[in-house]
């Protein structure tokens, strides 16, 4: 069985001891794992549902040259994903469904950008329209100085920060480029106090924060879209108008004991017309909204709280791409009303169309630092898989 | 290949949740049906069943674990359970007790002999014991970081320890009347401990459902790490709720007393099985989030109707037993499977 193991690992490029915890393995090598699986069961077909969604660049191309070579077998791989991009890389051919309905299927030799994304939203829509004009002001809105965090026993993330420092303007959008690991969602929880930290300050305005919860993070105006809206940020089975109104409940009540249903609903409402949350009533429960009026929600939440900082994780992650212009229509208001905004992305053509100036994270450090002028994906890449020094 | 089918413009579909669900409404009001169901089956079979009499008295066998179980739908909201109440139930009740009495000396004098404090310091004394009682345990359970089943099985046996200490062995009986009013008597032929459970009842839905409070309970309920990210204080809430279930267990050991004229250290013995029964029969979910004061009222009198029903049946006792127990498991199967398939819509 050992041997067995150790031949499917390395017909799928799995290069660990078949004894190691699956815990202990990365996102990509728990993927290969199930993949493996999959082969040790003889299947002649393999789906897989989004199988690149936390995977970074490399670890991407690792999967292509592994489903290449399984193809080369004669296993087929039916691949869903998000990605467009990926479908053209290495997909023969392709079916799109929306909502529940076969739309299309073809050759994928035969088709091109603007078709996909004619057939995902079942109307004409330009690729997404990178930011022309910026909002950004000259007031430093949030500073991060130095935040550091060593692993410790116990803790559910493997990952180190070191020394991390940047800046965010009001109005600026400020993007955070990285790989899976590098370190962003930790920044960007450590800011919030969501993870205890072991050094580093956090000023809001100018004024340095004492942070030892999210609660005290967001009385200071700051905010955190987190990465899994369903399991960090909605309550899958309440209402709607329980979603929206869960962080600003002293702007919905009276006496400050009683929630006032009046006030609620034209919380709801405005946010619903402001946001285009397209909803039955606002006591659908919001398990039942689509992804992208799901993030709508959650947007919306932080929005009425009108904060100084709001941080974004993967905010298009899951969600049809005409929920994702909206979606980044709405951040480019949100800077332009004064908020700053700090945008995390595994897609770089997203931190591209949103951001006024790209941060690096590698490893847990900041390795460098671009303005939307000499930001490119080839250079991002570059930076996110070298660091600085091959980047020149 | 080409296109296999045509792009035709379709209307973007709204989400779901329109019209009329059939299963949702069943499984919202199934509680109160079953019971319907139940009054008519035991009004045909046996005709004292449907007797004014009859029915104020299961109202009011009903009304201590029905305060109870208004307590612990506050506890099994935030995906949390109370095991203690009955072993806190006669400790709270045996302090209530003793105050009356002036102390533990006199525990068996009837009527004017006792010296005591009047019913309102027996009341604060069995609230504050609840209050106290749930409060340790709530820290226990937030600071310490203990499964609230295990600080509450160790609450049950810690209490019934400490009742039992307490109370030397012995019950302490023998209230003033106006003391034991409070259990037996009526307001215009209705059982005043009736009236209790029932504004108590009123009270905890306005809480539950019309406050601020009651929102958050929900939300630490429905999603504890989504609520912490949205900045409430969830270890507060989560130990806000043990905290009032001991204010219930306090005004249940209060009552209980009143009616049966006496405090005992075995009071409340086994009371968490029909508490939580009811709790859950009446349609809160174990998982937490999701459930009603009014469910709880439903399954609190549903478990009375279905034992007094049994009992002028003349089922055992023995058989009633298996029944409650095949019950509970009935009804949280049915929220598991109401859960899997409100996750799928």
């Amino acid at each position: 069985m050992e041997a067995q193991t150790l031949e499917l690992g390395r017909r799928i490029g799995l290069e660990r001891s078949p004894h190691a915890l699956v815990r202990d393995l990365s996102v990509a090598e728990q993927q290969l794992v199930e993949v493996a699986r999959a082969l040790s069961m003889k299947s002649r077909l393999i789906v897989m549902d989004e199988p690149t969604s936390a995977l970074s660049r490399s670890e991407v191309e690792k999967l292509f040259t592994i489903i290449r070579r399984l193809k080369a077998d004669g296993i087929s791989t039916i691949f869903v994903t998000h990605r467009l991009e990926e479908v053209f890389e290495f997909c023969d051919r392709y079916t799109v469904l929306r909502d529940g309905r076969h739309v299309g299927t073809g050759a994928v030799a035969d088709a091109t950008m603007d078709r996909f994304i004619n057939l995902m939203v079942g109307r004409e829509l330009g690729l997404l329209a990178p930011r022309t004009d910026s909002s950004a002001t000259g007031t430093v809105a949030l500073a991060v100085q130095g935040l550091s965090r060593k692993r410790k026993r116990g803790d559910a993330s493997a990952i180190e920060l070191h020394d991390v420092s940047f800046e965010v303007r009001k109005g600026e959008i400020l993007g955070i480029a990285g790989l899976v690991g590098a370190g962003r969602t930790e920044t960007a929880r450590a800011i919030l106090g969501a993870d205890r930290v072991d050094a580093g300050r956090i000023l809001v305005d100018g004024q340095p924060l004492r942070i030892t919860s999210p609660r005290d993070a967001i009385g200071a105006g700051i905010g955190l879209v987190p990465e899994d809206r369903k399991q960090q940020a909605l309550f899958l089975e309440l209402a709607v108008r329980t979603n929206l109104s869960i962080a600003v409940l002293d702007r919905v009540s009276t006496l400050r004991v009683f929630i006032s249903g009046r006030k609620e609903d034209a919380l709801v409402d405005e946010y619903r017309r402001r946001l285009n949350i397209r909803m039955a009533s606002a006591n659908q429960q919001v398990g039942t909204l689509s992804g992208g009026n799901q993030q709508k929600v959650v947007l919306a939440r932080w929005l009425a709280l009108r904060p100084k900082v709001l941080i974004v994780d993967e905010p298009t992650r899951g969600i049809d791409i005409g929920a994702k212009v909206e979606v980044h229509n709405l951040l480019f208001q949100m800077a332009a009303s004064g908020i700053a905004i700090v945008v995390i992305s595994s897609e770089l053509s997203e931190i591209l169309a949103l951001s006024d100036r790209v941060l690096l994270m590698r490893a847990g450090r900041v390795t460098g630092e671009l303005a939307r002028s000499e930001a490119s994906q080839e250079k991002l890449m570059t930076l996110m898989t070298l660091g600085q020094r091959h980047a020149a | 290949m080409t296109e296999a089918v045509a792009d035709k413009q379709q209307p973007a579909p709204i989400d779901r949740a329109h019209g009329f669900d059939a299963f949702s409404f069943l499984a919202r009001f199934a509680p109160l049906i079953f019971l319907l169901v139940l009054m008519a089956v035991f009004a045909l079979l046996e005709p004292r069943f449907v007797s004014s009499v009859n029915l104020f008295n299961v109202m009011r066998q009903v009304s201590i674990t029905g305060l109870l179980a208004i307590g612990m739908t506050f506890v099994i909201l935030t995906a949390g359970i109370d095991l203690s109440v009955g072993s806190l139930l006669a400790f709270a009740g045996l302090a209530a007790a003793a105050v009356s009495k002036g102390g533990l000396q006199d525990r068996f004098t009837v009527g004017d002999a006792a010296i005591g404090y009047g019913w309102p310091l027996a009341l604060l004394a069995a609230v504050a014991v609840g209050l106290a009682g749930g409060y340790l345990q709530g820290l226990a359970i937030t600071r310490l970081k203990v499964p609230p089943f295990v600080v509450t099985l160790g609450g049950m046996s810690a209490f019934r320890g400490a009742a039992l200490l307490f109370a030397a062995g012995g019950p302490i009986s023998g209230f003033q009347p106006d003391f034991a009013w409070w259990g037996q008597g009526r307001i215009l032929t209705v059982p005043v401990p009736v009236i209790i459970f029932l504004a108590a009842a009123l009270i905890a839905h306005v809480v539950l459902r019309y406050t601020r409070f009651g929102r958050r309970v929900y939300a630490v309920g429905g999603n504890p790490e989504a609520a912490r990210l949205a900045g409430l204080n969830v270890s507060g809430i989560i130990c806000s709720v043990y905290v009032i279930m001991g204010l219930f267990v306090g005004l249940g050991a209060f009552v209980l007393a009143a009616r049966l004229n006496s405090a005992e250290a075995v009071a409340g013995t086994g009371y968490e099985l029909t508490v939580i029964a009811s709790v859950v029969i009446g349609g809160t979910s174990l998982f937490g989030g999701s459930g009603s004061i009014f469910g709880t009222v439903i399954g609190t009198v549903l478990i009375g109707v279905l034992l007094n029903g049994l009992v002028l049946m003349n089922v055992s006792s023995y058989v009633q037993q298996i029944i409650i127990g095949i019950i509970i498991v009935l009804a949280v199967a049915f929220d598991t499977f109401a859960k899997s398939r409100r996750r799928k819509a």
